[in-house]
């Protein structure tokens, strides 16, 4: 439970929510939580449609893929040991005062997550060896991502950008993550973790995207009490055992070039997205090219697999990017896009293939999704698959179920 | 067609629900897993896992594993088929290795192993130490079954296991010796498989108990665990009761090393759709959904194991695996070109096994649902196999087709109009007539009397024939400084410069070609049976029609029928050499002599020139006549100009017809030779029985199936232009461009194929009396574009399957571009199909020699 005591009858300001360290899954993925009922004296309706069971992202994310740089199984299982153990020591150290000002508010946490997800390069590499004997336990869709339309080949190649690990440092300093990951970028963690890449994103209240229009609006959320069964592999999945209470991570890195969206009018704006910015409400008349109209459709009855549209939802926990000007001076900047889901291929890459850039949906010859279209500007400049053990438990070592 | 699953998916998306395309919703989340599943690296079972039977096991007492080691071997087999069966059902050996999923979607329960011809097999070693020995030295051990035996499952389904298992017992009582010990094994066996379904039943409860109340999924497993409760235990009941069956008595065969296809499918179902039918529990409409959907499941559960990345594969290969009977030496051959090949072949069609002079058409609903599934969904397995006559009905012929064009290479089409009488007369003493026209295929294409056979087949390189011929006895390939005239193979024949006219050259190959049969025929007969003591099989001699009533094993001369097919290679290179020889060696007119038979047999020892030593006087042949290297290029270049066999062009396919008559009349002239006689006599006092003298029926036959880069390994070059060690045309079908020659050329963006013809004209080609001689078929396989009209389609195969018209025929339906596409991006092409010569495989999974080789083979319209 968090810690949510009001501080004013007139304006509640309320303490942000704390990483849940102890729950059966990985802190950071569906975590800090709003409660899903609010503190005693707040306004429950605005606490309702504004918090409640929503994630409250900490304000920096540093995304950090590395490579297991050894063939051994045993040292496999010894990385995973000190990395579990290093994440566990990071989240649950206090903030360090050293060198807090004796008139600064003191400091009870920097919410500190750190989730360790693994690439299917650990199970098969990209040659093909099952160097660890781990093929036959690969979560059952866990793939090296395809190339998809949008893809900026110049410089995104899925399959060279695979890595065996990938690691989410979340907290809402940004200097802390950058420690924790120069402890990974200096092995300091485990010397056969070698740090391919390192990037960086921060978090705006509000959720809005760079072109000012919220993103995860779909988001399940704990009070409709869904969140959990959207994100986590439940036994009944056909998964191998050691993946209950795991999950799937769809990571795209999106640049936006923003300069064509910008140039257009507000309404044309919101065509592009298909809904009101202000209110994220949807458009009566939308083009069925528009962002929401391709990501987010509501068919009233299953599709032909007998699953409902809504049943194919994730949970985005987006982050933003910002690296400055390329050598063209074009901006360089836009979306972590990171979502978390409980079946990688049906809730994630389905509803990417089959409905945003497929051009005949949802009726034939609407075109891919508008973002991706001249005016949105998007294009996919890094990304991958990657599937996040449940949290280590009462397991001896993080991953350990995997090696049974 | 579909080059991809996004394509795939998309195209099922924009459906209407009631679309003939478009499966049933739980057999489109099956589908989609097993997509899933494709995309990653196959579990195994390793070898600690599987172990021996009675050494090194920490669970046996040491009177345990003594008890266990003093049984015969036979008996020891099928222990080991029990504990096999006992093993994949472990929860921990399950997990590391895949041997038994469950999903919730399930209608039919049970999980094949990845096992295939190509992979190889890992199975519970049974053998003592000195019989190992034993073993070793004749090349066999625990894995030599070769499967390619068609099983009956009749008795299966309409009897069940615990019937045969108790009768197996009966028998066992009453009788005495190796006959005791058979039944005792097959009782086992049976005994065995009826527990695996028990453990499957009990996993498949336990998986629907972890679904929610409400799930309607649960419900439909616990009636499939209430079914496997009886089946095959018990008589199937119905259509899903008999499929279930089958299917468990099939993941149970290939898990214990008897890689072996399915039989006549539809012929096996129907009366069990006709039950249901007359049930009236269902409308015709819903029966025949619920049926459908039932055998799509079925398909889909047959292609669980697929690779689509050749470094996904595996190798559990020894030296003794997959031993084909009268072969000996260790077991190599082309693993690369049969990784997802797990034989798993459906027959339909045809006609019905009677006796009555008109035959009568054998078509059922089965029949149709099967090429609805073929047709639906993108698998490569099974491999259909659709017998045709006359009378086979338009609808299905049009199924067919349609089917072929959706990308599967699927069904292949065998003509009953040759292969009949070629089984019923022309191998050997006569099948009966009943029988004959009982035939299925077996891992490939070959054909067998369905569930009453035991098969096998050896390889005659017609190529290697005419090396002989041209190098007085040697194969070309290895001529050079080391074996300096080549590898000595054949009876020393007259050199070529004293071979006077092409007669007399025909006359020399036909000795070598006579002298392969032989030898191949004498393998067989001195090897005949000597499986036995090592790699008996009782759990399929349970299911061949004359080992229970004889008490022998299959291995051991039990089965009514005894199929062996010496099938000649490389026909098709073989007669475009011919007629190069013919046409430019031996003209009519001498003066048109393009160049001498001595020049050609230097042309082919050095590879057209590449192999050639550096000596005093300059770059030349290691051994024999020098040649100036332009005049060898001169010469390949009026090699590859000549015309090709396969184009209806009847001056060069009259070489290929006389090859075969050649090599039927000299399978004939082995199969009476005094030589044999000894031999002959000596298995048919060994295996005779007063009402049911032992006979083998010698069926040739023309194939390579995937073999055609390894065949063409071990030739030289040859006269029709192809370089050395150059893949050879597969099975019968007209050779391919060679490789070092380009495919296909741009012209304004578009790729043309170089090598094209005509599907009309070609039927001239494989059109011949002869060819009802060639009982185990002589296939061609035909690539078309993926735009080709389905109405030239379905005509083709009117024609080809007419009396009259050809064996057996295939096609594969594929773009120069799209293959060239599957090339350089395979995820986009992650569902092209190609045709191997008896099964299909997915185009991305084949190493870069054999997608080489399906690229350069002509193209028809």
């Amino acid at each position: 439970m968090n810690d949510l005591t009001p501080v004013s009858t007139v304006r509640t300001l309320l303490p942000r929510p704390l990483p849940v360290l102890d729950g059966p899954h990985q802190p950071g993925i569906v975590d800090p939580v709003w409660t899903v009922t609010a503190p005693p004296g707040v306004d429950s309706d605005v606490y309702g449609r504004l918090y409640a069971g929503r994630v409250e992202r900490q304000n920096h994310l540093h995304i950090v893929t590395a490579d297991v740089e050894t063939s051994s199984r045993h040292t496999l299982m010894e990385l995973l040991k000190a990395l579990g153990e290093g994440a566990d020591h990071q989240m649950r150290k206090p903030p360090v005062i050293e060198g807090v000002r004796p008139l600064d508010l003191p400091l009870a946490s920097r919410r500190v997550t750190v989730s360790i997800g693994f690439g299917a390069s650990l199970f098969t590499t990209p040659h093909g060896d099952d160097r660890f004997g781990l093929a036959a336990r690969r979560p059952l869709s866990l793939k090296i991502m395809s190339r998809m339309f949008g893809d900026d080949e110049r410089v995104f190649d899925p399959q060279r950008d695979a890595a065996d690990v990938i690691i989410l440092i979340a907290s809402d300093d940004f200097y802390v993550n950058e420690y924790i990951a120069s402890l990974l970028l200096y092995r300091r963690f485990h010397p056969d973790l070698g740090v391919r890449r390192i990037e960086h994103g921060y978090a705006r209240p509000d959720n809005r995207e760079p072109s000012g229009f919220e993103d995860g609006i779909s988001n399940p959320t704990a009070h409709q009490n869904e969140t959990n069964s959207f994100v986590f592999v439940s036994p009944v999945d056909g998964e191998p055992d050691w993946c209950v209470d795991g999950t799937y991570l769809g990571y795209r890195k999106i640049r936006r070039r923003m300069k064509d969206f910008f140039a257009l009018r507000p309404l044309q704006r919101e065509r592009v997205f298909g809904v009101h910015r202000t209110s994220g409400e949807r458009l009566t008349d939308a083009p069925p090219s528009a962002h929401t109209q391709k990501m987010n459709p509501r068919r009233p009855g299953p599709d032909f697999m007998g699953i409902h549209d809504l049943s194919r939802r994730m949970v985005r926990r987006p982050y933003f990017f910002s690296e400055g000007l390329d050598s063209e001076g074009e901006e360089v900047r836009g979306i972590l896009h990171l979502s978390f889901t409980r079946n990688l291929a049906a809730n994630y890459e389905w509803p990417i293939q089959m409905w945003q850039l497929n051009p005949d949906f949802p009726t034939p010859g609407a075109g891919v999704d508008a973002l991706y279209g001249k005016d949105g500007g998007a294009a996919n400049i890094g990304g991958g698959f990657y599937f996040f053990p449940p949290a280590r438990g009462d397991q001896p070592q993080f991953g350990a179920a995997m090696f049974v | 067609m579909h080059h991809n699953d996004v394509q795939f998916w998309r195209h099922l998306q924009s459906l209407p629900s009631e679309h003939p395309d478009l499966p049933t919703p739980r057999v489109c989340r099956l589908l989609f897993q097993v997509f899933e599943r494709w995309k990653g690296r196959n579990g195994w079972l390793s070898e600690k896992d599987v172990g021996h039977l009675f050494e090194d096991r920490d669970d046996l007492t040491p009177a345990e594993s003594e008890s266990l080691r003093a049984n015969p071997v036979i008996v020891r087999k099928s222990l080991a088929v029990r504990r096999m069966l006992e093993l994949i059902v472990d929860p921990n050996i399950a997990a590391r290795s895949g041997s038994l999923r469950i999903q919730a979607d399930e209608l039919l329960v049970g999980t094949l192993p990845p096992f295939s011809v190509g992979q190889g097999k890992e199975f519970v070693r049974y053998l003592k130490k000195e019989e190992r020995l034993d073993g070793e030295l004749r090349y066999l051990n625990e894995l030599s079954p070769m499967g390619h035996i068609v099983p009956n499952h009749e008795p299966v389904l309409s009897r069940g296991l615990d019937a045969m298992a108790k009768d197996a017992r009966d028998r066992m009582r009453s009788s005495e010796g190796p006959a005791r010990d058979f039944h005792e094994a097959v009782a086992i066996s049976l005994e065995a498989v009826i527990s695996y379904a028990d453990s499957l039943a009990a996993h498949t409860r336990a998986a629907a108990s972890k679904l929610r109340e409400s799930d309607p999924n649960r419900r439909s497993l616990e009636t499939v665990a209430e079914r496997l409760g009886r089946v095959p235990r018990g008589p199937a009941r119905g259509f899903h009761d008999a499929l279930q069956a089958l299917f468990v008595m099939h993941c149970a065969l290939h898990w214990t090393v008897e890689i072996v296809p399915i039989g006549r499918l539809d012929q096996l179902l129907q009366p069990y759709f006709e039950m249901d039918r007359a049930s009236g529990q269902w409308t015709e409409r819903e029966l025949l959904r619920n049926a459908q959907e039932l055998l799509d499941c079925f398909w889909i559960k047959l292609d669980e194991r697929v690779i689509l990345d050749p470094r996904h594969a595996e190798n559990r290969f020894t030296s003794s695996d997959g031993v084909l009977t009268g072969m000996t030496g260790p077991s190599n051959y082309d693993q690369g070109g049969l990784l997802n090949q797990w034989m798993q072949q459906v027959t339909i069609g045809g006609v019905l096994p009677t006796d009555d002079v008109a035959p009568l058409d054998a078509c059922n609903d089965v029949t149709r649902l099967c090429l609805h599934a073929a047709r639906r969904l993108p698998l490569n397995s099974p491999t259909l196999d659709l017998r045709v006559h006359e009378s086979t009905p338009d609808d299905v012929i049009e199924l067919a087709a349609h089917a072929l064009l959706s990308g599967g290479a699927h069904p292949v089409i065998l003509n009953d109009h040759v292969i009949v009488p070629g089984l019923h007369q022309h191998c050997g003493s006569p099948i009966p007539l009943r029988d004959a026209r009982n035939y299925a295929c077996d891992g490939c294409y070959e054909t067998m009397v369905a569930g009453a056979s035991e098969f096998s087949f050896g390889f005659v390189s017609a190529l290697s024939c005419i090396e002989y011929t041209l190098n007085r006895g040697a194969g070309l390939a290895m001529s050079g400084p080391i074996h300096l005239r080549g590898w000595k193979s054949s009876w020393r024949s007259k050199p070529a410069s004293e071979i006077k006219d092409f007669a007399e050259f025909l006359d020399i190959l036909t000795g070598h070609m006579q002298l392969e049969c032989h030898r191949y025929l004498g393998n067989l007969l001195a090897l005949y049976g000597n499986k036995a003591s090592i790699a008996p099989s009782p759990l399929l001699s349970a299911l061949i029609d004359g080992c229970i009533e004889s008490g022998r094993d299959l291995t051991e001369g039990g089965a009514r029928f005894h199929i062996f097919s010496p099938l000649l290679v490389g026909v098709s290179n073989a007669a475009d050499s011919l007629n190069v020889i013919e046409r430019l060696v031996f003209p009519t007119d001498p003066k048109d002599q393009a160049f001498t038979l001595q020049e050609l047999a230097t042309c082919l020892a050095t590879d057209w020139g590449q192999a050639t030593i550096e000596h005093r006087a300059g770059p030349t042949v290691a051994f024999g006549p020098h040649l100036e290297s332009t005049r060898i290029a001169q010469i390949r270049e009026l090699c590859l100009a000549q015309p090709k066999f396969g184009f209806g062009n009847a001056s060069v396919d009259k070489h290929a017809w006389w090859l075969l008559q050649s090599f039927a009349q000299c399978v004939e002239n082995a199969r009476t030779d005094k030589v044999h006689t000894a031999a002959f006599n000596r298995l048919s006092e060994k295996y005779s029985e007063p009402a049911r003298p032992f006979e083998i029926h010698l069926a040739p036959g023309v194939g390579t199936f995937e073999q055609y880069v390894f065949s063409g390994s071990f030739n030289s070059a040859s006269a029709d232009g192809r370089p050395a060690g150059d893949s050879i045309a597969s099975d019968l079908s007209p050779a391919p461009i060679p490789s070092d020659r380009p495919a296909c050329l741009d012209q304004d963006n578009e790729l043309v194929h170089q090598r094209r013809g005509s599907l009309c004209t070609s039927l001239r080609s494989y059109s011949n009396p002869i060819a009802a001689h060639f009982a185990d078929g002589m296939p061609v396989d035909y690539n078309v574009p993926e735009y080709l009209p389905l109405h030239v389609l379905v005509g083709m195969i009117r024609s080809f399957a007419a009396p009259g018209g050809g064996s057996i025929c295939t096609f594969t339906a594929a773009n120069p571009e799209t293959l060239a596409g599957a090339v350089a991006r395979p995820d986009e092409h992650n569902l092209i199909r190609v045709r191997m010569g008896g099964w299909s495989e997915f185009f991305i999974a084949l190493f870069p020699a054999h997608q080489s080789q399906h690229m350069r083979r002509p193209l028809y319209e």
